[in-house]
């Protein structure tokens, strides 16, 4: 399920750059916008310090002002006065009509922090008393405050601890949903692993995805049939071939025999009798394997001494009158002999059988087989060798690749080699053992079957 | 052995033929034939026979059916045939009581030498004597005769020289020889075995060093070689 886990990681890592990416926007536009709002503000800042330079005392004690005052003044709608230090106003430019022209201590105190008569204003030092702007009405808010300062540090920490909590989550709620979406899809993802390998898949039809897990379902159990219809078809077809080829070697057996026919007749029987057999062999091959390949063969696992069987198949074919042509020898080592696999007896004879006909068949100018059950470090080795013709590196590689031949339906059904391998590599996978194939041309054929004590 | 009669059940006709002609090149000669399991329990009730040949796959009364029906008057000895190789169908059969199972298609030499061995089981017949190259054996009263002498067998070699009688000429593997001396548990034996036939050859070869007729085939079995076997 790597790619799965994978994918959701990916997923889970998008959300969270997602967010990364919105609060960084958010802040990109928070500043943008105060910057564009303070370029836009209409009313620009009254240039005080201008005003207060603007405003100075002849020695005579007369006031006197700077030349662009009156225009500074009249271009920001504001006015200006100077108190003395008894409130009297000792200096006014532009001074609206209704303010007063005296104040007291409580007024100065009013407006500096306030407004003057709804006059935003602003005050200042002068040598002379003390400069008081005031803006025109309405152009500009003018808030007073003072705070604890530890209270301002609190205010700032505890915003930084809102925005990382709701970052936190965000980004938890984010994963809960990933793993929620995750639960879901991946028993349909490996379903759907589980049908492209062939096996039966059965999900459980509830929650939201219900319907899709019903259709996987339903998908198994089609392929399912589909298989179960083929292994019957060829189960059926090979059924139907045993009787009229039964009758057929039987008679062809009993001609070959007659010595009353002449040789050629004889051999000419012989002759069927041997294709016969051929297609005996095959038909069985075609029908175990794909029972197998469907799963429909029930392996009859027991305790199965290797060295034994062996021997009871190397028997057969000896007392099978083997060609003079052909050899057989066997060996198996001390440890071999007494340590039992589990296994299914008649399927493992089937297999072994199989690798020595496949010696005899491919070497019909004759050949020395040898049989060999080793105890080694992975388990138990059988080993058939033969002397004979071997085959090219290109043959071999067709033999040792792991294609099914039942499986896919284009590829056309190949029997000019007959199952014997394809068969043999299916009873090894039922037991969990290996198969290794070794030849070179004119150095013989070699085949390795190790199975797992 | 050959006299005894032999029923072949089939509904295949050309089957029949085939089987029938198997049977008489082989020099038996009572053979009878039935294309249905009726036709098989009304000839059965009439002839006696020694051997029954049973087709499984049958229209009507199939071959088990039959084999239940055979069964509940008769036991004499039955080999089924059959086109499925299943071991389910095996099974079923030795269940019913089969004394054998032929597997479709089969070899003719293959049918000859089951239902030879089922009737050398089934009527085991009497002074069977053992002619080997320098001696005989005879089963009966488990001796070996040389060169006048008698000289008696012990069960254990009776019993590996009796299983290797039954497979004459062929190569009976070590594995077969210890379960007829010990049963299923035969793993650690093969010395024991080695001893049995060690002096199985003394008393019936004349060089116990140079077996001719109690052969050794390396790392197989042994096997015996028999110059005639009287009935």
């Amino acid at each position: 399920m790597k790619p799965v886990e994978r994918f959701f990681r990916k997923y889970f890592l998008s959300m969270a750059g997602i967010i990364v990416l919105f609060v960084l926007l958010n802040v990109v536009l928070f500043f943008s916008m105060l910057i564009w709002a303070w370029q836009t503000s209409e009313t620009p800042d009254l240039p005080i310090n201008e005003i207060c330079d603007g405003i100075m005392m002849d020695g005579e004690g007369h006031f006197t002002t700077a030349e662009g005052l009156s225009g500074l003044l009249e271009e920001n709608h504001a006015w200006a006065m100077i108190l003395d230090d008894a409130g009297t106003v000792i200096f006014q430019r532009g001074l609206p009509e209704e303010l007063p022209r005296r104040y007291t201590t409580t007024d100065v105190a009013k407006f500096s922090r306030w407004y003057l008569g709804d006059y935003p204003v602003y005050v200042r030092e002068h040598p002379q008393g003390l400069l008081v702007v005031g803006g025109e009405k309405g152009s500009r808010a003018k808030y007073y405050f003072s705070v604890n300062e530890s209270y301002v540090r609190k205010l700032f920490v505890g915003l930084a601890a809102v925005f990382s909590i709701n970052i936190i989550v965000v980004v938890l709620l984010i994963w809960k949903n990933t793993r929620h979406i995750e639960k879901a899809v991946t028993p349909i993802l490996r379903g759907i692993e589980t049908v492209s390998s062939g096996q039966p898949v059965s999900l459980p039809e509830k929650g939201e995805l219900a319907e899709i897990n019903r259709q996987l379902n339903k998908a198994g159990a089609f392929i399912a049939k589909k298989d179960t219809a083929r292994a019957e078809w060829i189960s059926g077809i090979s059924h139907d071939v045993r009787t009229p080829l039964s009758v057929m070697l039987g008679f062809a057996g009993q001609l070959e025999d007659d010595r009353t026919l002449p040789a050629s007749a004889r051999e000419q029987a012989a002759c069927i009798r041997k294709q016969g057999e051929r297609l005996r062999s095959l038909i069985s091959d075609l029908n175990l394997t794909s029972r197998l390949e469907y799963s429909m063969q029930p392996l009859r696992m027991k305790k199965v001494y290797l060295v034994e069987l062996a021997r009871q198949v190397v028997c057969e074919f000896l007392n099978g009158g083997l060609e003079e042509r052909y050899g057989i020898a066997f060996c198996a080592d001390q440890e071999s002999e007494s340590l039992p696999i589990l296994g299914d007896e008649a399927l493992l004879k089937r297999a072994l059988g199989n690798l020595i006909q496949n010696s005899i068949v491919h070497n019909p100018q004759g050949c020395q087989i040898s049989v060999s059950i080793l105890c080694k470090e992975a388990g138990i080795t059988v080993e058939v060798a033969d002397d004979g013709a071997g085959v090219s590196a290109e043959k071999l590689k067709e033999l040792t690749a792991d294609h099914r031949r039942l499986e896919s339906t284009d590829e056309k059904l190949n029997l000019r080699h007959g199952l014997g391998v394809l068969l043999v590599r299916q009873i090894v996978e039922a037991h969990k053992g290996t198969m290794i194939m070794e030849s070179e041309p004119q150095k013989g054929f070699r085949t390795v079957l190790t199975f797992p004590v | 052995m050959l006299d005894k009669e032999i029923l072949v059940v089939d509904d295949e006709k050309d089957l029949r033929m085939m089987i029938r002609s198997i049977f008489e090149s082989a020099g038996y000669t009572q053979i009878w034939t039935a294309a249905s399991g009726e036709e098989a329990l009304a000839l059965i009730a009439k002839k006696n026979p020694g051997i029954i040949i049973l087709d499984v796959m049958m229209p009507g009364m199939d071959g088990f059916e039959l084999l239940q029906e055979i069964r509940a008057v008769s036991k004499v000895p039955v080999l089924m045939l059959t086109a499925k190789g299943e071991a389910e169908d095996r099974f079923a059969g030795f269940e019913l009581g089969a004394d054998d199972y032929l597997v479709k298609p089969f070899l003719p030499r293959e049918l000859l030498l089951r239902v030879q061995a089922i009737l050398k089981r089934a009527y085991p017949e009497k002074n069977r004597i053992v002619t080997l190259d320098a001696a005989a054996v005879d089963l009966d009263r488990a001796e070996v005769i040389k060169e006048g002498q008698r000289i008696p067998l012990t069960a254990r070699e009776y019993s590996i020289f009796e299983k290797l009688t039954e497979n004459a000429g062929r190569i009976v593997t070590i594995g077969v020889l210890c379960q007829t001396l010990c049963g299923d548990i035969w793993q650690g034996y093969e010395t024991t075995l080695m001893t049995h036939i060690r002096h199985l050859r003394e008393k019936i070869e004349e060089n116990p060093s140079k077996p001719v007729s109690l052969l050794t085939v390396k790392g197989l079995g042994y096997k015996l070689v028999v110059k005639e076997l009287e009935r």
